[in-house]
């Protein structure tokens, strides 16, 4: 069996070898079974969402990724936006998922169909990027959910958050370094594709290098986007009731905008990585063996990059830094994070507001002595 | 800055809300030039009627404490002097810098400390 060649400018760097008809077939069979898997989990999961007892699971290990207690009038109202939400992201994935991965096994059969490298990370950054979107409008759906059951005291807030108390400001840094490296880079490598001496090579592994650019842009937009949106999303508070509600009102919020930022970084990064990958399509014609190289080089630098960045983000534990940051009286488990400079902020800011109280008499005592 | 209303308290919620905002000011917590949210979106979130919100901000434009510039809605009024008043808005216009620049409160502090001692 003859494996398809590589479509685009390094095809003519690349030996075709032959592979036993019985190993390709197993392959085949292989990945048809991992793709009947994987969709299969999906609908599982989607099934899942309709069983209140999972559901109720699912909740309380939310309330451990974000370390903040759930008060009893709140588990109805969060579980609403739990389920819409979850519910969003796993259609998105299946919307998405379901198409690519078919045409990812019709193509094993099909020499015609040009599946690369870059087309491959590209399937998989859409793949990615439909969970993040289903997610946000599932979430949207789920948010104002009225929470004030058995309460008298209601909590709101007067001045918007900044961005940097919702989010961990190395998370949004990451991702407009990411957009600041992806814009030029792709943008770099499609007007270099188009120069003279590359017989114009503009589709590298079956991706085009101006849509690749242009995805690049769309990713930097958002991110771009996120501060205003920031404000926005605070507007539409998701659950209305006492401080316990406000708090996972902002951790909420917190999460719609780093979705935001995640599709953002997942456009912008993975154009930037197969912009990386396609350096070598800026190369002249007949350096064949410089193309051969940088593909192999970039690949992996790029891969390692991109996970590197991953578990920089994940050790810092983004879930909880709403509850670090403005509301550690909530902790599910106090002892979880050691004190940063974040929760020193607003314990000086509670130190700031103890000491006024302290100095001056409260509201309520000073109207009752004035109505006296 | 958070404003807290008990419907059980035995105090009107526009009261509550007036002496909590007036407070704020007073204190610093909320600066000059702060805007306060929409009369709406204010009621929305602490599951009151627009009216009683909407008398809150009248009673403390009446006081001083805020003022209302039409559509673009409801600041906090910078209170004592014409000294005072330019220096509330100087730290407001920093503060909001500071924000567009990403750094941190503490830095930003460390820095106002620098200048007046240079």
């Amino acid at each position: 069996m003859r494996v398809a060649p590589l479509a685009g400018p390094l095809a003519s760097n690349v030996i075709e070898v032959e592979i036993p008809s019985d190993v390709f077939f197993g392959g085949v069979v292989t990945f048809f079974v991992v793709v009947v898997a994987i969709l299969g989990a999906l609908m599982w999961q989607l099934a899942r969402t309709f069983s209140r007892r999972r559901m109720d699971d699912d909740l309380a290990r939310w309330a451990q990724r974000y370390n903040l207690v759930i008060a009893d009038e709140l588990v109805e109202p969060l579980n609403r936006y739990l389920t819409l939400r979850t519910r969003g992201g796993l259609i998105g994935l299946l919307v998405v998922a379901g198409p690519i991965m078919t045409a990812m096994l019709v193509s094993l059969s099909d020499s015609d169909t040009p599946f690369g490298v870059a087309t491959s990370i590209a399937m998989f950054g859409a793949i990615w990027t439909s969970s993040f979107v289903g997610s946000l409008i599932g979430g949207a759906f789920g948010r104002r959910a009225a929470a004030d059951a058995g309460r008298s005291t209601r909590t709101a807030r007067i001045t918007a958050l900044p961005l940097s108390s919702l989010v961990d400001p190395l998370e949004s840094r990451l991702a407009r370094l990411s957009a600041l490296v992806s814009v030029p880079l792709t943008v770099l490598v499609f007007a270099l594709s188009r120069a003279p001496w590359t017989n114009g090579r503009d589709v590298v592994g079956g991706m085009g290098l101006g849509p690749l650019a242009a995805l690049s842009v769309a990713g930097a937009v958002i991110t771009l986007a996120v501060p205003s949106f920031t404000a926005r999303a605070q507007r539409a508070r998701a659950l209305s009731g006492d401080d316990n509600a406000l708090a996972w009102s902002d951790a909420l919020t917190s999460r719609s905008i780093r979705d935001l930022l995640a599709i953002g970084f997942v456009l912008t990064g993975g154009s930037g990585l197969i912009g990386l990958v396609s350096i070598g399509a800026t190369f002249p014609a007949d350096w064949r063996t410089a193309s051969l190289v940088a593909l192999n080089a970039a690949a992996p630098l790029g891969i390692v990059l991109l996970v590197a960045v991953t578990v920089v983000i994940a050790v810092r534990s983004p879930e909880r830094h709403v509850q670090r940051t403005l509301w550690p009286q909530f902790a599910l488990n106090p002892n979880l994070d050691r004190p940063s400079r974040y929760s020193e902020v607003s314990a000086e800011a509670d130190a700031a507001g103890a000491s006024a109280t302290r100095d001056e008499p409260t509201a309520d005592a000073e109207h009752r002595r004035d109505a006296q | 800055m958070l404003v807290r209303v008990d419907a059980e308290a035995g105090v009107p919620p526009y009261e509550q809300i007036r002496v909590q905002v007036r407070d704020a000011v007073r204190s610093g917590e909320l600066a000059a030039g702060a805007k306060l949210p929409t009369v709406r979106r204010l009621a929305d979130d602490l599951g009151l009627a627009v009216n009683t919100v909407a008398r809150a901000y009248r009673e403390l434009e009446g006081d001083g404490v805020i003022e209302t510039r039409g559509r673009n809605g409801s600041f906090v009024r910078a209170q004592g002097d014409a000294t005072e008043r330019a220096a509330q808005e100087a730290a407001r216009s920093y503060a909001d810098t500071v924000r567009r620049l990403g750094v941190d409160a503490t830095a930003a502090r460390a820095y106002i400390d620098a200048a007046l001692r240079a």
